[in-house]
């Protein structure tokens, strides 16, 4: 459980606040609070160390464990570098905002409502967790669709390439493989296992904490978004969500749903935010997370498609701005995880253009 | 009111009750037969047989598949038409943001009605919007106005509280999901199939192939045993389908060990 919480905070709180620090430095207007691209970068960490995974594969396979471990840490670094001046600022804007939901001013019927909206929310949410931590997340893994993207996070692992992706049918084990979505959900578990080889064990709770983990980053951005409304009522919306079965699966079984939702819905964040204003952090955040979400899933590719033509169509703007707007999307987007279904096409068998 | 349009809207109303004697009772029949007829789709999609199942659990699920993705999505269908009829008073953002949602939305409902997950995509997004944008119309409407909708509303929960207690006995399987914590019992339970893998460890050999069926629980779970796509294995591992022509030689957890006969 101890390497869980290694792997677990340092690709989804350290990577990600490294990356989020990198973001700040485009942040020159101050449109975002660091503590908003932080709730989103929570999200980045873990995709964009898959990213890392899936290009040095590709161009560099058939390594170590130690240079692909060493490779990602030092692309880290290097970011860290160039954002290291916005550590500060992202920290004092975290305690600011702890400081505001524990540190209570204002009338007294004010404060026991504020109190008792903190009962509420973390109350069942420290329940949950002790019994995810406790009895859920041990469990060994189970259901058809995560099998096979965890059989494909082996597969990559093993032979340090993205051979197994491309190469269709492994006459050395039989495994048919049929090629619909980008690797980078099977990725997490490569990652995971490089990080188990340092310290000879065997382990996939990394990997399987990885639904539980989105579906909270899910609930804390309708939470963010909904309480500029009021509290309560972002609260109700967080129980509606939870009251369909769907979602609440999620939270229970490991699955890839909410982590390609995540990436959906922060794309649709990021179109309305590109239409509304077009600068330069909303456009390389909608093309980043736009790539993420076709990396996670075609799905992705679909609703990509969709929200840019109505970004074409609805931004306001002469032509000439509206066409280099486009092309730095589309270049992000291809970068991030849309290129994977153009090698697919050409290097594999395109799976993803057949219907299921 | 003129003489001729008393007339016209007597005479309309005469038209409709000839209509609704004659023809209604066969349209509705009609209607009727045709929600409850199966719809023409393989077996395994789930709770999907019949056209009426078809279209609120499959194309529309989003908005009306209660029991998978909550009780307020179908609230989406009336603020839709609201922002439609208010389009003008509308930011650009917000019209992207609905353009955009609603295509993905007929996108995904159209492709992938039979499987829930893919309409999961958009129940997050909705919600928010739905809660987002449902604060906003009320503080739009005048006092008289979201007086009217919450009576509307009001009448319209007591008439479905009226009827699902009438239903009530039919429905009380679904509700009991709920009522008796079901849900979480089900989530819970555990799924993994401890036994078959003693099984196979004890009455395998280690060289055994085992032909898995759409079941890459071994494929994972198992280092020495290998499993294949390709014939010529004595051993079969499948849920879902039956295999003619082999016996079944162990079961655990809905999962079937066959033995392929000689």
């Amino acid at each position: 459980m101890l390497l869980f919480f290694f792997k677990f905070f340092i690709t989804n709180i350290v990577f990600s606040v490294i990356l989020c620090s990198l973001l700040t430095r485009f942040n020159e207007n101050g449109r975002y609070s660091n503590s908003e691209l932080l709730l989103y970068s929570l999200g980045i960490g873990p995709a964009f160390t898959t990213f890392l995974l899936y290009y040095s594969f590709f161009i560099l396979p058939h390594r170590s464990n130690i240079f692909y471990l060493i490779l990602i840490a030092a692309v880290y670094f290097l970011i860290a570098v160039i954002g290291r001046k916005s550590f500060k600022h992202i920290f004092c804007d975290v305690k600011k905002n702890v400081k505001k939901v524990f540190i209570l001013k204002g009338p007294a019927s004010r404060k026991i409502q504020h109190i008792s909206l903190i009962i509420i929310i973390c109350l069942p949410l420290a329940v949950y967790l002790f019994i995810y931590l406790t009895k859920i997340l041990p469990k060994p893994l189970i259901g058809h669709d995560i099998l096979n993207y965890g059989i494909m996070g082996r597969m990559l692992f093993d032979e340090k390439s993205l051979a197994p992706i491309w190469i269709t049918n492994f006459a050395n084990t039989g495994f048919l493989y049929k090629s619909l979505h980008a690797p980078s959900f099977s990725l997490l578990l490569t990652w995971e296992a490089l990080i188990n080889s340092i310290f000879h064990v065997s382990s996939d709770l990394y990997f399987k904490s990885i639904g539980t983990y989105y579906g909270l980053l899910i609930v804390g951005v309708q939470f963010y978004w909904v309480s500029k409304q009021s509290k309560w009522l972002a609260f109700v919306a967080v129980l509606a969500l939870l009251s369909g079965v769907a979602i609440l699966k999620n939270f229970f079984s490991p699955h890839i749903d909410t982590y390609r939702i995540f990436f959906f819905i922060m794309s649709l964040i990021y179109l309305a935010y590109a239409v509304k204003e077009p600068d330069d952090l909303s456009i390389i955040l909608f093309g980043i997370f736009s790539g993420f979400a076709a990396f996670a899933h075609r799905i992705g590719i679909v609703t990509t498609a969709i929200n840019f033509s109505v970004f074409i169509v609805m931004t306001a703007g002469n032509f000439k701005l509206r066409v280099i707007n486009a092309f730095i999307f589309v270049i992000l987007f291809l970068v991030f995880g849309g290129d994977h279904y153009i090698f697919d096409l050409m290097l594999g068998q395109g799976g993803w253009l057949q219907a299921k | 009111m003129t003489k001729r349009s008393i007339i016209l809207a007597l005479l309309s109303v005469l038209l409709i009750g000839v209509f609704s004697a004659c023809f209604g009772g066969d349209l509705y029949n009609t209607f009727e037969n045709w929600l409850c007829a199966k719809a023409d789709r393989g077996n395994y999609l789930r709770e999907i047989g019949t056209n009426k199942d078809l279209w609120l659990n499959g194309y529309l699920g989003i908005f009306f598949r209660l029991k998978m993705f909550g009780i307020v999505n179908w609230t989406a269908i009336p603020l839709f038409f609201y922002f439609l009829v208010t389009i003008k008073k509308r930011k650009r953002w917000e019209i992207a943001l609905a353009l955009a949602l609603t295509l993905s939305c007929i996108f995904i409902c159209m492709q992938g009605y039979s499987n829930f997950r893919y309409q999961l995509t958009l129940s997050p997004a909705l919600i928010t919007i739905i809660f987002i944008f449902g604060c906003q119309v009320f503080r739009e409407l005048n006092r008289n106005t979201v007086i009217t909708v919450l009576s509307i509303c009001g009448c319209f929960l007591l008439i479905c509280s009226f009827l699902l207690l009438i239903k009530f006995h039919s429905l009380r399987n679904d509700y009991a999901h709920y009522v008796r914590g079901n849900v979480v019992e089900k989530l819970l339970r555990d799924r993994f199939p401890y036994n078959l893998f003693e099984y196979i460890d004890k009455n395998l050999a280690d060289d055994s192939v085992i032909l898995a069926r759409h079941e890459p629980i071994l494929y994972y779970h198992a280092s020495q045993k290998m499993l294949t796509h390709k014939g010529g294995s004595k051993y079969i591992l499948a849920r879902r389908d039956s295999i003619p022509g082999a016996v079944l030689v162990f079961e655990d957890k809905g999962y079937k060990l066959y033995k392929v006969k000689k």
